[in-house]
């Protein structure tokens, strides 16, 4: 079957054009690569993609390879161009066409969408605090333009609480004392403040207001996911990363992995630490968050939060495998023992111990009312 | 003048410079490096029609900024083997032009290079 095209954009020239979006009489848009030159034509592939992916690719989120490594349709076309001041353009469908290695682009061609980069620029100036645009999408058909509104807040929620163990993590090296002071809400929350036309991209603002520069520690927690995304199709790395940032954080990143798996959504966002620096852009396909789940699926011990406190007892329940514990700054924590973990019966109340115990989250009634449950999992007598 | 490949008239256009000490970064295939690796798309593919000028379709490619560079190499098919050798030009390699790709990826450091005959003697080449 033949369609007939005409170049609506050329996006690469280098010497000639060398990629460039090809629009048919339906409006149906169609991303032609250059992958051949041969003596007397140079031949092309292309495959259908929709706006809201168009817009990915050229905004940046998306890297030009998945366009054609991962087609929203398995279709392809092949056409050859002798003449490129032609107006039109004859594509014919390759039937059972798998786009062989040796001619995808390599990994890591992204366009930077100037005017995307400014306007996020601009709004770090305008707000001065760090920016983040994040979005979603959603995968399977050409022309999506719809996601429900659950899934595109459960992604967005996901995305919320893995900043907030990042944060937490970026810290722990601090003294206690001034991380008192600095783990609180506004130093981790992202504040939705607009959405994008025609995408499903979120704009974002940091809670807390920017130093003299613009800046804010949510910097910190934004740089420790970066790190971990980078590299999550490099499992020996990842797994290093995890053991490091182990707890909570753990547990939340490969939760929202586990979402977009399942929903076969992308998830993508842009974000900038102050008006005077620049835009970095993450993207995790549903595909990176698959493997990535798969192979860490039995490493469940490393989303487990491990908590430790000096102090004394104050209750015993023994009956109901419940405890109070007053650590040394007088706070109080509750928290549960399993008899077949430790026994309860030889505690002593009053009498300076350790503990070391498993932070479990539980979700509260708000999206924020998070709670923990502690459980007890070594004591030491001091 | 005397060029590597013929000329239409009034080519290259006034607006060139004598690219002394000038350093850039071209996309060969021959290894080691041929005559070839500088020849124009018009030399290249002399049956094919370009968007370009005759003047333009007649001249050598290169960029002066190796990450541009970089990104056409990633988009290069993979089995013409092309890579990136640097370039240092002196006066007597020909004659270049700031023609920068203003398209949506863009090359702002593309230069176009009418290439003279004994270019060879004013070329230094480092592969990269």
């Amino acid at each position: 079957m033949n369609i007939q095209i005409e170049v609506k954009e050329i996006l690469i020239h280098f010497e000639v054009p060398r990629l460039f979006i090809g629009i048919d009489r339906l409006t149906t848009s169609y991303i032609c690569l250059l992958i051949e030159h041969l003596e007397v034509s140079d031949r092309f592939i292309a495959t259908g993609i929709s706006k809201e992916r168009l817009n990915s690719l050229l905004s940046g989120h998306l890297d030009l390879r998945e366009v054609f490594a991962e087609p929203e349709v398995n279709t392809y076309y092949q056409f050859n161009i002798s003449d490129y001041s032609a107006r039109s353009i004859s594509m014919r469908r390759l039937d059972g066409f798998h786009f062989p290695e040796e001619d995808l682009p390599d990994q890591g061609v992204r366009f930077t969408d100037d005017e995307f980069a400014s306007g996020i620029q601009e709004d770090a100036k305008r707000y001065s605090r760090p920016i983040l645009y994040l979005g979603v999408e959603p995968s399977g058909r050409v022309g999506e333009t719809k996601v429900s509104a659950k899934r595109l807040a459960r992604i967005l929620d996901g995305f919320q609480d893995v900043v907030k163990y990042a944060y937490k993590k970026a810290i722990v090296e601090k003294p206690a004392a001034e991380r008192r002071l600095i783990n609180k809400e506004e130093y981790y929350t992202w504040d939705v403040y607009g959405t994008e036309a025609a995408s499903f991209n979120v704009k974002m603002q940091s809670r807390l207001s920017g130093n003299l520069l613009g800046q804010t520690e949510i910097v910190n927690a934004m740089s420790i996911l970066d790190e971990v995304i980078s590299s999550i199709e490099d499992f020996e790395r990842s797994a290093e990363y995890l053991v490091t940032y182990r707890g909570h954080f753990v547990s939340k990143y490969l939760e929202t992995l586990r979402l977009l798996s399942k929903t076969k959504d992308t998830l993508y966002y842009s974000w900038i630490p102050s008006a005077y620096e620049d835009v970095t852009t993450t993207r995790i396909t549903y595909r990176q968050a698959k493997a990535f789940v798969d192979h860490f699926a039995d490493r469940t011990e490393l989303g487990v939060e491990t908590v430790t406190y000096r102090g004394c007892f104050d209750e015993i329940y023994v009956s109901k495998g419940k405890w109070i514990f007053i650590d040394e700054e007088g706070k109080e924590h509750k928290g549960n023992a399993k008899s077949e973990v430790i026994t309860l019966e030889e505690i002593t109340t009053s009498v300076p111990y350790v503990i070391i115990c498993s932070e479990v989250l539980t979700d509260g009634v708000l999206p924020d009312d998070e709670k923990t449950e502690l459980w007890l999992q070594e004591i030491k007598r001091l | 003048m005397s060029w590597l490949e013929q000329l239409p008239d009034q080519c290259p256009p006034e607006d060139v410079q004598s690219p002394n000490g000038f350093s850039c970064y071209r996309l060969v295939q021959k290894k080691p490096v041929e005559d070839s690796d500088f020849y124009s798309q018009r030399e290249r593919f002399p049956e094919k029609t370009f968007s370009v000028s005759e003047c333009r379709a007649r001249s050598a490619s290169v960029l002066t900024d190796l990450e541009e560079a970089k990104k056409v190499l990633a988009i290069m098919p993979k089995k013409e083997k092309f890579r990136i050798v640097r370039l240092h030009l002196g006066d007597g390699a020909g004659l270049v032009k700031h023609t920068p790709s203003r398209f949506r990826m863009k090359l702002r450091s593309h230069h176009s290079w009418w290439v003279k005959r004994d270019f060879h003697a004013h070329v230094k080449i480092e592969e990269q």
